[in-house]
């Protein structure tokens, strides 16, 4: 295949994906479509080997995979044209957690089976024991919302009134959960035509060894990328998370580590045994987000498919672990175990290929939800945001503030829309001071928001993580400061709270804060060039006294100008010691 | 003589088109070199010739665009900026939304861009609710201390954006107040004056930019018309904005911020002009130069968008929706990672430009490709004014991509042009399928030096049915200028439930924001007769975080509020394919836009004389894939009668552009001397 049609072949492919994406936006019926974006699009050949993908949120798209050859498994010589699937069953294959539903359609030229369109959309609710399903001390999969093994949406091409009637009767939404179903399964019927244009115009051989070919590309890439790292086992590396949301005294640990040869990768994966609450995760859900961690650092300009998964091979720990947990242990908290892991697969790799990787990001990132009586308005309100601390420094330069590099990529929501809606006034939001883990480049800074009830009464949920431990960065920097909430900061009501709260009542008049961790450091930061802290000192980044203690620089407080001769001696003690 | 003057300034050229209102003709069409270091030279030299020619009082009316304002940006030439803020509110900036948006897959995706440093944002002890209600009164000390503070640092320029300012602008004024008494010369830049709507990012980081470029960006405009008072006393000066509409320097001089997109608009005008002219409706305008291609969907009346991004820095300023990507004649052609062919987004520029410029450039580009392929004259361009090297073009095309790949030269070029028309082609569908149309209902409008060139290849692939080629497409954007009328906005956001509102309290806000645009208008020396105010709403289910506008009429009854209702609904429907009728509907943003319409200038037609196609200038092999040439004629447009019928494959060279008819394409030239085609089927 010449290199033009190469191009031009796999491009109308991502074009396409593209164009389902955007199909989605336009027509999905919740705001977690429309303005969260929490769905995902990808192409998958006959062989269910992952082609090209769509944007939004790469990292839920992991289950697809393994929900095709599941599908190939179950419904074997029973697929057929206009056929298409749902799935959430975390278990049956894999899924992140039951809100996530998958609608999977094959595609065929013919009654030749060519590929499939697969996607995977979060919702609302799906039943469960509390609103929103995901409940945050859940101790089983069934408390966890509706499981819907494969089963036919469409049986050629009509749709099962008895699968709609069985999920509307399952959910406490049901207009908009069946609205973005709808949405899910016309956006693929709408990809299947686009495709069969692709195939009618390029021929389907073409098409096929076009994406043949891609995948090969991006193997061989990876490969030649792997190959110049030296052979040898980095790590191993631990972190942990606070608790399971359900005992409340216990961190569950997680390692990682790598061994390099050759052109293969191959990460080990360890960690405590499965815990009671929903902090699982699936197999299927790490390799995902091992496989975007190797592509962002290894060939970030190749696209994403199956070529990638090839060179890279992990081992999990045995059945019954957080990481490899035993059906029906709870997940719906998969975001968090997410975070960790990614945290430490950073720093394994950061090890292995130095200069390519920044130091982890604060993993903080989680939701606090809100619900009550609005005086105002006259009825219930329900209130969600979503924030996340600073990245991790990079090997060249500091972390960002108030952004994640890999997990969330959500907005947060204007003080001005919070307070137009609920009835609630924002007291602050900003940047907190010496949250960032300190570093010759410093990790990015997390965020402090504070909230004053102003209805008589109001019930908050917290699902986050980071107030125990934090981001240890990496190459001899300092770890950043943790997460922190609390009610009432500063006066005798004040009550601490656990990064895993349900049902916590709150009264007119009470203020809830929210700061959250900053991101990682790279290197010592008593290596950090004096000039660049005296900037963060000078910007309110870095306190004074923090300047002293972590960095070595020594500033006068008045004008703050260097006192090179203490800063000299401060950075040379440490050295000695 | 009376003449109606565009003045397009871009990067690398300045475009100038004047039309003679007597005549109802264009009579000078030219191109002058930009200067970016010092942009009022080139409008020097305009308006002194123009005097010369036409003698002092030629010239009525005035209408420039340009992307100073934007390269400002860019480029981050502005001056040094300090903001207040809302206690407690210092880093609303600096966090901004929290979003990597299109860098999903990048660990080193860089921070939002920021046009100060924190130490230069100062906080006040003062705080609104969402109603604007007082809930702490300004504390003036603290703006008299933040303002010392700023300009011992230096500042030329302070940016005022206070929490829920949209709702009430009492605070920012009164800390205005403050600022000129303090530092006369200052320039001030209010949120509620820049983007009195909510969302406090937003609004922040647009007062930001404007209170950035403002003292350069108002020190031009009126530089511009002190020059033309002196040239042209009579002359009306106007200044494109963003969203299509014209406005005069005292009234942008507070939000040059609007002007940011001035340069791409007007093509968007012209060819939403030209379309009525024509009676099309559907249109997708589309203008191609040597680095960047715009695009607008033109479903009827053009479309707007309110939020933009600058180099990574967000804008909340209302303009044409217009999306540009980096395809253009200089976009270079490399192999890349796993041996495939890309072209652009980098592209060879003006300097050195394409190899065949013969300026020392190496790198195939588009350019190159096109000449190898003859499509484009191979020896000279724009009419044999510009002598250009086709060896220089076969040699980067065969060495920077045929060689390496393997292929002839003549299928490395045509796989540079197919690319690239894939890369626009992908473009041009995301753009409509994204807002819920089909291209293939589409008319093609193609302009820029190379629209012309690629459009019918383009059109082909998307099942585009017809293209209208423009009058001297090369210009067209400054001619886009000539059509347009001075407008001037209000909003303001109060969140308003339908159901519970009062319909005689809307038609007030309406009538109050529109006395007070018109106002503006009439201090612009229009007649009340010439003008007009439209009203729109933005409007969204509850629990939306996202508005569709819809426009209003007067709201009296409660009927009335039924039918905005009804409305609201079919535009949320077409928009996003469902609505939810059920669903409590409210208003967020009230709009109004005054007009002071400018009579437009009567385009003259000529007779069809059909029949009487000139013979070509020459016939010479063009290859329209990578196998055997055709034998092709090419004909001067200049020498093209109206109800011309060309079939092609055929070349229509002209001094601004070439146009391109790929076989089993129809042309024909119409009354206006556009360039009709018709593709023979709809693929």
């Amino acid at each position: 295949m010449n290199a033009i049609d190469l191009e031009v072949i796999y491009q109308s492919t991502l074009q396409i994906a593209r164009e389902l994406t955007l199909n989605m936006l336009r027509t999905g019926y919740s705001t977690i479509i429309k303005e969260s974006q929490d769905f995902t699009f990808a192409i998958f050949d006959a062989r269910g080997r992952m082609v090209a993908q769509g944007i939004p949120q790469p990292l839920h798209i992991g289950p697809l995979a393994a929900q095709i050859q599941e599908i190939r498994r179950v419904y074997r010589g029973k697929i057929e044209p206009g056929d298409t699937f749902i799935v959430n069953h975390p278990y049956r294959a894999c899924q992140n957690h039951a809100t996530d539903i998958t609608i999977i359609s094959p595609m065929f030229v013919g009654e030749r089976l060519t590929g499939f369109i697969g996607n995977i959309a979060h919702k609302p609710d799906l039943g469960g024991k509390v609103p929103g399903t995901n409940s945050g001390d859940a101790t089983d999969l069934f408390q966890e919302g509706l499981l819907i093994p494969p089963l036919k949406l469409l049986r050629r091409g009509e749709l099962s009134t008895d699968l709609y009637e069985m999920i509307c009767a399952n959910t406490r939404t049901p207009q908009v959960t069946w609205g973005d179903i709808n949405a899910q399964a016309n956006t693929n019927v709408y990809g299947l035509e686009t495709f069969a244009e692709l195939f009618g115009k390029y021929g389907v051989d073409k098409v096929l060894s076009c994406w043949e070919r891609w995948m090969e590309i991006c193997e061989a890439e990876l490969r030649k990328e792997i190959a110049k790292v030296p052979d040898g086992l980095y790590g191993p590396e631990t972190d942990y998370i606070d608790d399971d949301g359900v005992d409340l005294d216990r961190p569950y640990r997680i390692t990682a580590s790598l061994e390099v040869k050759g052109d293969t990768l191959h990460f080990i994966l360890d960690s405590d045994p499965q815990a009671r609450g929903p902090i699982n995760l699936r197999p299927c859900v790490s390799r995902n987000f091992i496989e975007c961690c190797v592509k962002m650092i290894f060939i970030p300009q190749l696209p994403v498919n199956d070529g990638l998964s090839r060179p890279v091979r992990i081992s999990y720990p045995p059945e019954g672990s957080l990481l490899n947990p035993r059906y029906p242990a709870p997940v719906n908290m998969y975001v968090r175990p997410s975070q960790i892991s990614t945290s430490v697969i950073v720093r394994v790799l950061a090890h292995a290929v130095p200069g390519r990787v920044p130091a982890p990001g604060s993993a903080a990132g989680g939701s606090l939800s809100t619900a009550g009586y609005h005086p105002k308005w006259g009825r219930w309100y329900s209130q969600y945001e979503i924030f996340c601390g600073g990245t991790g420094a990079r090997p060249h330069g500091d972390g960002v503030s108030a952004m994640d590099e890999l997990v969330v990529n959500v907005m947060n929501t204007p003080v001005e829309a919070v307070e137009s809606e609920f009835p609630v006034r924002v007291e602050c939001y900003e940047l907190v001071a010496d949250s960032a883990g300190p570093g010759t480049f410093r990790g990015g800074l997390g965020t402090r928001r504070q909230w004053r009830v102003l209805a008589e009464e109001s019930v908050i949920n917290l699902r986050t993580d980071r107030f125990k431990f934090s981001s240890p960065g990496v190459f001899g920097a300092k770890p950043a400061r943790p997460s922190r909430a609390c009610l009432n900061p500063a006066t005798p009501q004040e009550r601490v709270l656990t990064s895993k709260v349900a049902n916590v009542r709150l009264k007119k008049g009470d203020l809830l804060s929210w700061e959250l961790a900053g991101g990682g450091g790279w290197g010592d930061p008593f290596q950090r060039d004096v000039e660049r802290v005296r900037q963060d000192v000078l910007c309110g980044y870095v306190s004074l006294e923090a300047a002293r203690t972590d960095y070595g620089v020594v500033l006068n407080p008045g004008d703050l100008s260097i006192d090179r001769e203490a800063t000299a001696r401060l950075r040379k003690e440490s050295t000695r010691s | 003589m009376k003449l109606r003057v565009g003045i397009d300034v871009g990067g690398t050229f300045t475009d100038l088109t004047a039309f003679d209102e007597d005549r109802g003709e264009i009579v000078v069409i030219r191109k002058y070199l930009s200067d970016p270091s010092q942009p009022v030279a080139v409008m020097e030299k305009i308006t002194q010739e123009l005097a010369e020619e036409f003698g002092e009082n030629s010239v009525s009316l005035i209408l420039h665009g340009s992307t100073a304002a934007l390269n400002t940006l860019l480029e981050e030439k502005g001056v040094r900026v300090g903001l207040l803020t809302t206690r407690g509110f210092r880093d609303v900036y600096e966090i901004g939304r929290q979003w990597r948006g299109e860098e999903v897959f990048n660990f080193f995706a860089p921070a939002p861009k920021m046009f100060l440093t924190r130490d230069r944002i100062c906080e006040i002890r003062e705080r609104l609710d969402y109603q604007g209600e007082v809930l702490d009164p300004l504390v003036p000390e603290d703006v008299v201390r933040a303002v010392r503070k700023l300009l011992a640092d230096g500042v030329q320029s302070i940016a005022v954006s206070f929490l829920f300012s949209y709702a009430n602008p009492a605070h920012e004024i009164a800390a205005a107040r403050i600022i000129r008494e303090m530092a006369p010369d200052l320039y001030l830049s209010l949120s509620s004056n820049v983007n009195p709507e909510w969302r406090e990012y937003e609004r922040t980081a647009s007062t930001v930019a404007n209170a950035y470029i403002g003292p350069p960006a108002s020190r031009y405009l009126h530089d511009l018309e002190s020059l033309s008072a002196k040239r042209f006393p009579q002359a009306r000066v106007l200044m494109m904005k963003s969203n299509g509409g014209a406005a005069s320097a005292e009234m942008l001089s507070r939000t040059p911020i609007q002007t940011i997109m001035s340069g791409p608009v007007a093509g968007v005008i012209g060819s939403r002009y030209l379309g009525d002219v024509k009676g099309i409706e559907n249109l997708i305008s589309f203008d191609t130069g040597g680095t960047s291609c715009d695009m607008a969907v033109i479903p009827g009346r053009p479309l707007f968008k309110s939020d933009v991004s600058v180099g990574r820095h967000p804008l909340r300023t209302y303009t044409v929706d217009i999306d540009t990507i980096g395809a253009g004649g200089g976009s270079i052609a490399s192999i890349q990672l796993g041996g495939v062919l890309k072209v652009g987004p980098q592209s060879a520029g003006a300097n050195p430009g394409p190899a065949c410029y013969d300026r020392g450039g190496t790198d195939a580009t588009l350019t190159d490709a096109l000449v190898v392929l003859g499509l484009l004259n191979p020896r000279s361009l724009l009419e044999g004014a510009m002598p250009i090297s086709g060896c220089k073009a076969l040699d980067a095309v065969t060495t920077k991509v045929a060689d390496p790949l393997g292929m002839s030269p003549v299928e490395a070029a045509w796989g540079i042009l197919t690319v690239l028309s894939m890369n626009v082609m992908g473009a041009m569908r995301t753009i409509t399928i994204e807002r819920g149309y089909d291209p293939r209902e589409f008319t093609l409008i193609p302009f820029g030096g190379m629209g012309p060139t690629i459009a019918g290849k383009i059109a082909a692939e998307l099942g585009i049915g017809r293209i209208l080629i423009p009058r001297d497409p090369g210009t067209f954007s400054a001619y886009g200028m000539l059509v347009t009328d001075v407008q001037q906005e209000r909003s303001f956001t109060r969140i308003t439930l339908l159901d519970q509102a009062n319909p005689q309290d809307l038609e007030a806000i309406y009538r109050k924001m529109e006395e007070s645009v018109m106002a503006d208008l009439l201090r612009e020396k229009f007649s009340r007769e010439s003008l007009q105010a439209l009203r729109y709403a933005d409007m969204r289910y509850c629990g939306q975080s996202y508005e569709v506008s819809v426009p209003v009429s007067s709201l009296l009854s409660p009927e009335d509020l039924k039918d905005l209702g009804r409305r609201f609904h079919d535009a949320h429907h077409r928009r996003y394919g469902h609505m939810a009728e059920g669903e409590p509907v409210e208003i967020v943003n009230f709009k109004v836009t005054g007009i002071g319409i400018i009579p437009k200038p009567t385009m003259k037609t000529f007779t069809p004389d059909a029949g009487k196609l000139p013979s070509p200038e020459e016939v010479r092999p063009v290859y329209f894939q990578s196998t055997a040439p055709l034998s092709v004629p090419v004909y001067r447009r200049s020498l093209l009668p109206p109800g011309a019928r060309i079939e092609g494959p055929a070349v229509i060279e002209e001094k601004t552009s070439t146009t391109v008819l790929y076989p089993g394409q129809k042309a024909r030239v119409d009354d206006y001397l556009n360039i009709e085609v018709e593709l023979e089927e709809l693929r």
